[in-house]
């Protein structure tokens, strides 16, 4: 272990991980561009590096990337990633009343914490979370989804009824293209680009970019100024202490979420920052201020986003497979490198394997310390005129829309789905759930059809099949305890709401 | 009122994919129609509890949700959704280049953004960054036209 440290303190793959974590940051505050495709495009570039250096390299893009996603989520209300979106809700709130320092400091430090935990985690304790994530068959992944579903009711804030319909349409967009079974399509009414369904990314920019930039206009026709020149942006950003203490408990428990979500294959950091943001709304002494822009908000999932990093190394790097699609591309890192994952990862390339895992902690701090220092230039987008930003940033999307399949059709998707979602916000419909139902939709149908043909070829009733499994079980309370929970706390805004009235 | 057409249309958006999926395999359709019942019969509670609160509302003028925008505002919010159609129809055929720099020049003319300099100089930068990045960086081949 020392000897990877050792291995890593030298200036080439410091500077790598400096370099990685800088494209890693652009690339994750883009919108369109993600971890797994910055991972992806730099990895043959590092055929020419040693593995130490090209892995300091990869891992410098990964952690910045991840992080990346919140920075245009804060400032803009433009989610960078997907998993941006559940840090938006509260973050970009921070910056319309002029808190864009706290927001920024409070996503960068919980960024790093998440980060750094997780490869904590990979560092001393990885085989033992891998011999776990290996027990999620297809009945604790769909339970999986059922609990990210459950999210929904968090999300939908008073109106629970607007937030289930959302989530419902965006689970019937979900199932757009080939059904995963029996390779019928459905709803592709003839065109080949709607064969793989709709893409993530590009409904995303939609449903959140489009309506964000109309948003922008009606603003400034309200305020009659072209920018937001009276925000001032100075210093350092960065988390108080006093803040991190009284939020240490749940930058711990989603630290652990994001490492458990990392660590299972087939989660991401997607659904990870949604159970941050949903855990740290259930254990909040003031729920009801969540969405209105509180700082609990933004560290929540970003604490859990970040700890994904680490979590999805864990069974890459001890059984070969990956946790989510930037660690699979990853895996395509390690094999050019000719370091194939299992036990002589730990023996005879141990100070590559340990030298890459104090590159994660490393790139965490790294970013850490630049997402601190750079937030004047960050800030410098609040400054731009409206006028500027509004053409630029839609530029943006239509061309990362069309990147992620080459097809401009994906970018035509995305303003009908920006169209539709301007809408739904004027009826005060949450689009929060639509994303969640897009992510989790495909891994719930998939997994039921799975677990529905378990049950059939073990004869057994598919209730008790799926319920007689432990890991089901305890997911199963989850979810339970997560909707009596909303339920209450919803009943108890709602009296609130009442004797506020009758007090008027 | 929006709300009433608003439920109104996401329960005949359930029905017409309902009717969509009825010739599917039972395996194929089971997942989606079960969750198109469900936001159906939601789409019918929304309904039901909008046309309370209309009724309710009826002659409160305070309480009726506003949806009025300024013509000038619906001007610039359809222009400029216009001109985003139009970039993306026409950035198959002038390419992304051409295409981008008409869509950045005219849109912050739409926005009011009269300073032609910056406008200019805006546009070109905005323009190679994005090339540079995403055509030489990213490798990802940005749509080509007539001439780039």
């Amino acid at each position: 272990m020392l000897q990877g440290l050792t291995a890593l303190l030298n200036p080439v793959p410091l500077l790598m991980i400096f370099l990685g974590t800088i494209l890693g940051i652009s690339i994750g505050a883009l919108p369109g561009l993600t971890a797994t495709m910055g991972v992806a495009l730099l990895v043959p570039l590092t055929f020419g590096l040693s593995p130490l250096v090209g892995l300091s390299l990869l891992a410098g893009i990964y952690c910045g990337a991840v992080y990346g996603g919140s920075i245009s989520a804060i400032l803009l209300g433009v989610p960078g990633t997907p998993a941006a979106v559940a840090t938006m809700l509260d973050g970009h709130e921070l910056t319309k009343q002029g808190q864009v320092t706290k927001a920024l400091g409070a996503a960068v430090v919980a960024s790093a914490i998440g980060g750094i935990f997780s490869s904590m985690v990979l560092l001393f304790a990885a085989p033992i979370i891998a011999r776990f994530s290996l027990k999620f068959g297809p009945p604790e992944m769909f339970m999986l989804a059922v609990l990210g579903l459950t999210l929904i009711a968090t999300l939908s804030g008073k109106d629970v009824v607007k937030g289930l319909i959302a989530g419902g349409l965006g689970l019937v967009i979900s199932t757009t293209g080939i059904d995963p079974f029996t390779g019928t399509l459905r709803y592709a009414y003839g065109i080949p680009a709607l064969y793989d369904g709709i893409p993530l990314t590009a409904a995303l920019i939609g449903l959140f970019c489009f309506p964000q930039l109309i948003g922008i206009i009606e603003d400034k026709f309200k305020q009659a100024s072209d920018s937001n020149q009276d925000i001032e942006i100075k210093g350092i950003a960065i988390l108080p202490w006093q803040e991190i203490k009284r939020l240490w408990k749940v930058m711990l428990r989603c630290s652990i979420i994001g490492t458990i979500v990392g660590a299972i294959p087939g989660a991401g950091t997607d659904i990870a920052a949604f159970l941050g943001y949903s855990e740290a709304k259930r254990s909040s002494k003031y729920p009801e201020k969540f969405g209105t822009g509180i700082v609990d908000g933004v560290v929540g999932p970003e604490t859990a986003n970040n700890g994904v990093t680490g979590g999805s190394i864990i069974p890459l790097i001890t059984l070969g497979i990956p946790g989510n699609a930037v660690s699979a591309v990853l895996l395509g890192g390690l094999l050019i490198q000719g370091l194939i994952p299992g036990q002589e990862l730990f023996t005879k390339h141990a100070t590559i394997t340990y030298g890459f895992m104090f590159a994660m902690i490393v790139a965490n701090i790294c970013f850490l310390i630049l997402g601190s220092t750079l937030i004047k230039y960050f800030g410098y987008v609040l400054k731009v005129p409206d006028s500027i930003i509004i053409p630029v940033i839609a530029s943006l999307c239509v061309i990362g829309s069309y990147s992620i399949r080459n097809n401009l059709l994906d970018s035509v998707l995305a303003i009908i789905l920006g169209i539709i979602a301007y809408f739904g916000k004027k009826l005060k419909v949450p689009m929060a759930p639509v994303c969640l139902a897009l992510i989790l939709g495909p891994l719930a149908e998939s997994n039921l059809g799975r677990s529905l043909l378990m049950a059939q070829t073990k004869n057994i009733n598919f209730f008790v099949f799926i319920f007689s499994r432990p890991i089901v079980l305890v997911l199963f309370a989850m979810a339970v305890t997560l909707l009596v929970t909303t339920y209450r706390m919803m009943k108890k805004v709602n009296a609130e709401a009442v004797s506020k009235t009758a007090g008027n | 009122m929006g709300e009433m057409v608003g439920s109104l249309l996401v329960f005949l958006v359930c029905t017409f994919y309902y009717y969509m999926s009825v010739e599917l395999p039972p395996q194929a359709k089971f997942f989606p129609q079960i969750i198109l019942i469900i936001t159906g019969v939601l789409s019918l509670l929304w309904f039901a509890d909008s046309i309370r609160k209309y009724a309710k509302n009826k002659d409160d003028e305070s309480k009726k949700p506003k949806f009025k925008m300024p013509p000038e505002l619906v001007k610039t919010i359809v222009a400029v959704l216009a001109e985003l159609v139009l970039y993306v129809t026409l950035i198959s055929k002038l390419g992304y280049f051409i295409t981008t720099f008409l869509f950045l020049t005219i849109t912050m003319y739409t926005l009011k953004m009269r300073r032609h300099v910056v406008i200019f100089a805006t546009s070109i930068s905005v323009i190679v960054v994005i090339g540079l990045v995403f055509g030489k960086f990213l490798h990802i081949q940005l749509p080509k036209g007539i001439l780039f």
